[in-house]
């Protein structure tokens, strides 16, 4: 009676914890596609829109992706990115969140640095992490060029120097 | 064959009530509350008890403020801002459990400092300690939780950075954020999972602990003050 009750009792955690569980933990292992989003038309900005044709200049513009947030109806966002036209039709298009403890950065233009405010954290024109405590460059969005507009799709992070 | 042993019933006093005639409450009520406590205790020994009476304080206004708060990003701020304008007596009930919450964690550390002072931790009460441990980690993740629960700015942020803090974790890290977050993004779902944490899990593991560490105050007294 004692192993009985003992083993019932087991018995009933396991099957609980067997179905309680993987609903709890399975959102973290899920992988949403980011759809591709337009930053802007390269060249000819309207009024108030950033000049992306201008070549090695950061850029701070921001993006308008709709987003599906578990149940909430499909929401546009706004996403603060920098753009750097690197020439020969090549971008960078850093993220605006500092790989530290993703505080927004703010580009210096007298010193060509990124500079987060909350712990000190730099990084170059290239996104390396030049002081501070950033375990890794700035992270970086996909992008594409398109019928003269850039657009950006999913992030990803860089490792170490890029 | 011995005869069977007579039955040691207590015979009903005069004047017992209904109730106490069936359930003897009485006689438990002296032995839970009335209990010899060693000499030389001090105001310094009723840390613990504070930080209860605010658990407590806690427990009946976190029930009072589900009553009408709706953990969704669409709803979240303003079923907040309802409590505090148009809910009688709502902002007192919510201030009272955002002030028990800082008063909690005040006196938590001080009833750590003052076991840890007196030595109170030495054996036989060790795991009294470690219970106890267990349960400031439990209070600290319901300070954490709870704060991004009103959902403004200052609430997302500091779970944006303390759940990055997570992610520093060498190896497991980023599993152990998109765990918290539910997700890769701040969403819905860390709302959603921080209301249940805070209100269900934490609150429940509190209580157990509780449980814990006051039967081992039970069975082995407070220690004599040094």
């Amino acid at each position: 009676m004692r192993w009985g009750l003992g083993s019932v009792t087991a018995a009933i955690a396991a099957v609980l914890g067997a179905f309680g569980l993987p609903p709890i933990i399975a959102p973290a292992f899920r992988h949403t596609k980011s759809p591709w989003s337009p930053i802007g038309k390269i060249g000819a900005p309207e009024a108030g829109q950033a000049d992306l044709a201008l070549q090695g200049q950061v850029v701070a513009t921001t993006f308008t992706r709709t987003l599906t947030d578990a149940f909430m109806p499909p929401q546009a966002q706004q996403t603060a990115v920098f753009v750097v036209n690197l020439g020969n039709g090549q971008f960078d298009v850093f993220d605006a969140r500092c790989t530290h403890l993703g505080c927004p950065v703010s580009w210096n233009q007298s010193t060509n640095e990124f500079y987060c405010p909350c712990h000190g954290g730099v990084f170059n024109m290239q996104g390396n992490v030049v002081a501070g405590p950033p375990p890794r460059p700035l992270d970086r969005y996909e992008w594409k060029v398109q019928d003269g507009v850039l657009y950006a799709g999913g992030l990803y992070r860089v490792k170490g120097e890029s | 064959m011995d005869a069977a042993p007579e039955r040691q019933d207590v015979a009903p006093e005069q004047g017992q009530g209904w109730l106490e005639e069936r359930l003897g409450l009485r006689r438990v009520a002296r032995r839970v509350l009335d209990r010899p406590v060693p000499e030389g205790v001090t105001w310094f020994h009723c840390f613990g008890g504070l930080t209860f009476f605010t658990f407590i304080v806690l427990v009946v206004t976190g029930i009072v403020l589900a009553f009408y708060y709706v953990p969704s990003p669409d709803h979240a701020r303003a079923s907040v801002a309802y409590i505090d304008s148009s809910l009688p007596f709502g902002s007192l009930v919510r201030n009272l459990h955002r002030w028990s919450a800082y008063a909690m964690i005040v006196l938590v550390f001080l009833h750590m400092v003052r076991v840890f002072v007196h030595g109170a931790y030495r054996k036989p009460r060790e795991l009294s300690w470690v219970v106890g441990v267990l349960m400031l980690l439990a209070v600290l993740a319901l300070g954490f939780t709870g704060y991004l629960l009103p959902w403004d700015q200052k609430g997302y942020w500091a779970t944006n950075v303390g759940i990055n803090i997570a992610g520093s974790v060498p190896v497991v890290g980023t599993y152990l954020a998109d765990l918290l977050r539910g997700g890769h993004e701040l969403g819905a779902l860390t709302l959603l999972r921080f209301y249940a944490l805070h209100v269900f899990v934490l609150p429940l593991l509190v209580g157990v602990g509780l449980v814990a560490h006051f039967a081992m105050i039970r069975k082995q007294g407070i220690s004599k003050p040094l």
